[in-house]
């Protein structure tokens, strides 16, 4: 401030109503804008406030040449719409126009028309246009902008922040102003609005300060009472009497011309500099700042890093600099995936104080940005660890990212790492007690019964392990991009494991109970919400293969789930009897097992062939699909002899046994044909995986097929634990579970190069295959000796292989792999 | 005459000391562990833009 505006503070009259600098600060306000009606605030967001609040809410819209920070704010905070139109000159950093601050009246005009002029609650014209480069506003714009407000009937604001500046480069730019004054000028320009809001730290040369000045005394009234409640009594509005005094004198100083001349020159003196050392900035230089373009500046940092940030900061760490970053974090918006919407521009401000630096500062500043240049590439983007829901930029916190990583795919792998993780925590539970199933014959009483381990055993596996990983799979790989970030299916992943872990523990507690039930009902439901929102947001092909496989997976487990709901119709409206509730336990597990899991893995594997470009024959991979389709209900028959009331020589049946095997034998045929496996790449460790759960899909349809086989059908008689445990292990232990281990190898959201990993499979793979052959001699009546110590030792095995591979990644910290490897400068 | 520099229409009767640090200094202050309010870097230590 000037030395008159500090003696002007010790003069301050303090009252709290009518001071003599209010009738100062109000006397030199009426007599520049014109308007009767002056309120004071604290500063121009305060007015903005006032007015926005009061002509804004839901259903209105604003235009503005641009929208500053808290102007947007402010009306998007009362639920109305800001819309931008600035002149297409202005969206052109290097294009050479006098005024490129100016407002785009045609489509001014068109956006009026669209919206409705009764809905449109304000214009505002911004000068000089802050957001849009500091660039100055002609007379001939503002007039028209004017013009076309009175037509409509609409009210005109001027956001006169920096109304001086602006009437600068009126009176040099625009012809017929050479001879009036810079007051003049401004005057003319208040003359042509409904009223103004201003920020007096600006163009009235004080520390603090601001006002709204109305020409309509309704509107006047109604927006004094506003402050009268929120900022102060309408004779100081939260301000001091010296901050009012100091802003009556500096809307006298800031006209003057040396002053003038000294700001614009200076601040030009600077962006001609850069401009100099090559530095894109937005030509011509405007009043009060330099704008740099730090989308062209930091080429290699994408705008979901935030250049402008990067900027900013590295500005500050090499000279000290602070200045503000006018682009994504400002404007920037996230879609409902969490996607950034960049702001059109990715600009950094140094806007330069008023009467406070002198050339050797700004030599300083020039200087730093030529220390900058030679460190460009070095430079890191950032990413927003916490973001407030309005005027992020204020109270945002970064930290930086390595040159090179797309912050949104890191995002989501983290999330989708820790998701995973916990799937495979929960394979780990599912073995262990599995593994303590096959001890407790060998064990002295553990006080849990063989039952309650099997139910906790055989649901977490289903609805824990299985269910979980193809949740991820099916968000991952059907949805679009970055929906797992999203809170819906974030939080509905998390709930359906905190139920799992509930039902598990309630498995274990009661057995199949009251609680174990609801938790299983709850599981359910979680289920049907997640298949309903994935069913909406699934951007179907009809002609891919993983589309069709995918809507027969989601349908066979809504139809598998109608299985446990008719177990109490069986004992209370049937009879009861063991035949009926065999066969509606079985109807859940054939749709789920032969349903949901086989075709939700073929509609995966099929997603990511196409993910890698991988050809396939659509007629032969059609034909797999209606033979596996159209045999899936009737093949639930197929276990109905089992269970004693079918003869097993009906011939229904055969043909249902041949064509389902038939449909998983063409799609093993098209996957070592076509060489689906070296297609798709990956480590040795991975193909390993895939082929292995592929083989074991063949066996076990192979199984099914000889399984009615009138010689072996005997085997498959009532109570052949063997046989069905062996069964049941083919496709879950064989098939399901490598497959989901070779996705989240590929996916690299597990670890394999690790030594351990290896063990971990070879360990597996021995434990599997052991304890299948130990449990299929058995079910073939081939009495083992030892059968329990072997199948223990096997199941050690696998349970072992399991834990290993489960041990490479789990301990590992995902944060540490991704993040903070780069720092500030490097 | 017509003048290059453009010097500043005021003299200096007051002055405000700038803090000198050091950059080790201000990577400190940046990657200081935010408080609310987390905006500012401490403005003694900087030239303002």
């Amino acid at each position: 401030m000037s030395s008159n505006q500090w003696a002007g503070i010790m003069q301050g009259d303090e009252s709290y109503a009518g001071a003599t600098s209010w009738l100062k600060m109000e006397a030199a306000i009426k007599d520049l804008t014109g308007c009767p009606y002056i309120l004071p605030t604290h500063q121009g967001r305060a007015a903005e406030h006032l007015l926005y609040s009061r002509i804004g809410g839901k259903g209105k819209v604003f235009f503005s040449n641009t929208h500053f920070d808290t102007t947007r704010a402010n009306i998007e905070f009362s639920g109305a719409t800001a819309i931008d139109l600035p002149c297409p000159e202005g969206k052109d950093i290097e294009v050479a126009h006098p005024f490129k601050g100016n407002m785009d009246v045609a489509k001014l005009v068109e956006q009026i028309e669209k919206y409705g002029a009764e809905n449109v609650a304000a214009v505002i014209l911004t000068v000089t246009n802050n957001s849009g480069g500091g660039q100055p506003v002609s007379m001939a714009n503002a007039k028209e902008v004017a013009a076309i407000c009175k037509k409509y009937g609409i009210l005109f604001i001027l956001d006169a922040c920096r109304i001086a500046e602006n009437a600068w480069f009126i009176r040099h730019r625009e012809e017929g102003f050479g001879e009036k004054t810079y007051r003049e000028i401004a005057q003319e320009m208040f003359a042509l609005a409904d009223g103004s809001v201003m920020s007096a730290k600006k163009d009235a040369l004080v520390n603090m300060g601001g006002f709204l000045a109305l020409k309509d005394l309704e509107l006047a009234i109604q927006c004094r009472t506003v402050l009268i409640i929120t900022e102060g009594y309408s004779t100081y509005g939260g301000l001091s009497g010296r901050d009012m005094e100091a802003i009556a004198i500096g809307l006298e100083e800031v006209f003057e011309p040396d002053y003038l001349d000294y700001r614009i020159k200076s601040t030009a003196y600077l962006g001609n500099a850069l401009y100099g050392l090559g530095i894109p900035v937005i030509r011509p230089i405007g009043g009060h700042a330099v704008y740099v373009d730090a989308k062209a500046f930091y080429p290699h940092i994408p705008v979901e890093q935030f250049p402008g940030q990067s900027l900013a900061c590295q500005l500050y760490l090499k000279g000290g600099i602070r200045c503000c970053e006018i682009g994504s974090v400002m404007f920037g918006k996230n879609d409902e995936q969490g996607r950034l919407i960049p702001a059109p521009m990715e600009l950094v401000r140094l806007a330069i104080p008023r009467r406070v630096y002198t050339q050797s500062h700004i030599d300083y500043v020039i200087e730093t940005f030529e220390a900058l240049i030679d460190e460009r590439e070095n430079a890191s983007g950032f990413r927003i660890t916490y973001e407030p829901p309005f005027l992020r930029h204020f109270t945002a916190r970064f930290e930086p990212v390595e040159v090179g990583h797309d912050t949104f795919a890191d995002n989501e792998t983290l999330k989708m790492k820790s998701a995973v993780r916990w799937t495979f925590f929960l394979l780990v539970m599912v073995v262990l007690t599995g593994l303590l199933m096959r001890a407790l014959p060998l064990l002295p009483n553990v006080g849990i019964p063989f039952e309650s381990l099997r139910h906790a055993h055989s649901h977490l596996a289903f609805l824990g392990w299985v269910y979980s990983a193809f949740y991820l799979a099916l968000v991952h790989f059907l949805l679009p991009a970055g929906s797992f970030q999203t809170p819906r299916y974030q939080q509905l992943f998390w709930l359906t494991q905190m139920v799992s872990v509930g039902m598990f523990a309630a498995f274990l507690w009661q057995g199949y109970g009251a609680l174990s039930i609801t938790f299983l009902t709850f599981h359910t439901f979680l289920a049907y919400a997640f298949f309903f929102f994935f069913i909406k947001d699934w951007k179907r092909e009809k002609r891919h293969p993983s589309t069709w496989f995918g809507l027969v997976a989601i349908g066979a487990f809504l139809l598998s789930s109608l299985g446990p709901f008719a177990i109490p119709v069986v004992q209370v409206v049937g009879d009861g009897s063991p035949f009926w509730m065999r066969m509606a336990i079985h109807f859940y597990l054939h749709f789920h097992y032969n349903g949901w899991f086989v075709f939700a893995l073929l509609a995966v594997f099929f997603k990511i062939l196409e993910n890698n470009g991988a050809s396939f024959s659509p007629a032969l991979t059609r034909l797999q699909w209606w033979l596996m389709t159209i045999s899936l209900l009737p093949a639930y028959f197929l276990y109905a002899p089992a269970a004693g009331r079918i003869d097993p020589a009906n011939p229904i049946l055969l043909a249902t046994g041949w064509v389902q095997w038939l449909g998983v034998a063409l799609f093993i045929f098209q996957f070592f044909k076509m060489k689906w496996a070296s297609k798709l790449g990956g480590t040795n460790v991975s193909r390993f995986l895939l082929y292995f759960s592929m083989v074991f899909l063949f066996l076990k349809s192979t199984c099914e097929l000889l399984g009615i086989q009138p010689l072996l059908a005997s085997y498959f008689e009532r109570n052949n634990h063997f046989l069905t445990i062996g069964y049941l292990h083919l496709l879950f232990l064989g098939s399901v579970t490598p497959f989901v281990w070779w996705f989240s190898v590929r996916e690299d959201w597990v670890e394999a190069q690790n030594p351990t990993v290896l063990v971990g499979i070879l360990l597996f793979v021995a434990g599997f295959v052991g304890s299948e052959a130990c449990l299929f001699a058995m079910g073939m009546k081939w009495r083992l000796p030892y059968f329990s110590q072997m199948i223990l030792g096997f199941t050690v095995l696998l349970a072992g292989g399991i834990v290993l591979f489960f041990s490479a990644f789990f301990f590992q910290k995902p944060q540490q792999e991704t993040f903070w490897r780069g720092s500030l400068h490097r | 005459m017509q003048h290059k520099t453009i010097i500043e229409p005021f003299r200096i009767k007051v002055v405000e000391h700038i803090k000198m640090t050091t950059e080790a200094e201000r990577e400190a202050f940046l990657k200081k562990p935010p408080t609310i309010p987390s905006y500012f870097i401490p403005p003694k230590s900087s030239l303002t833009c």
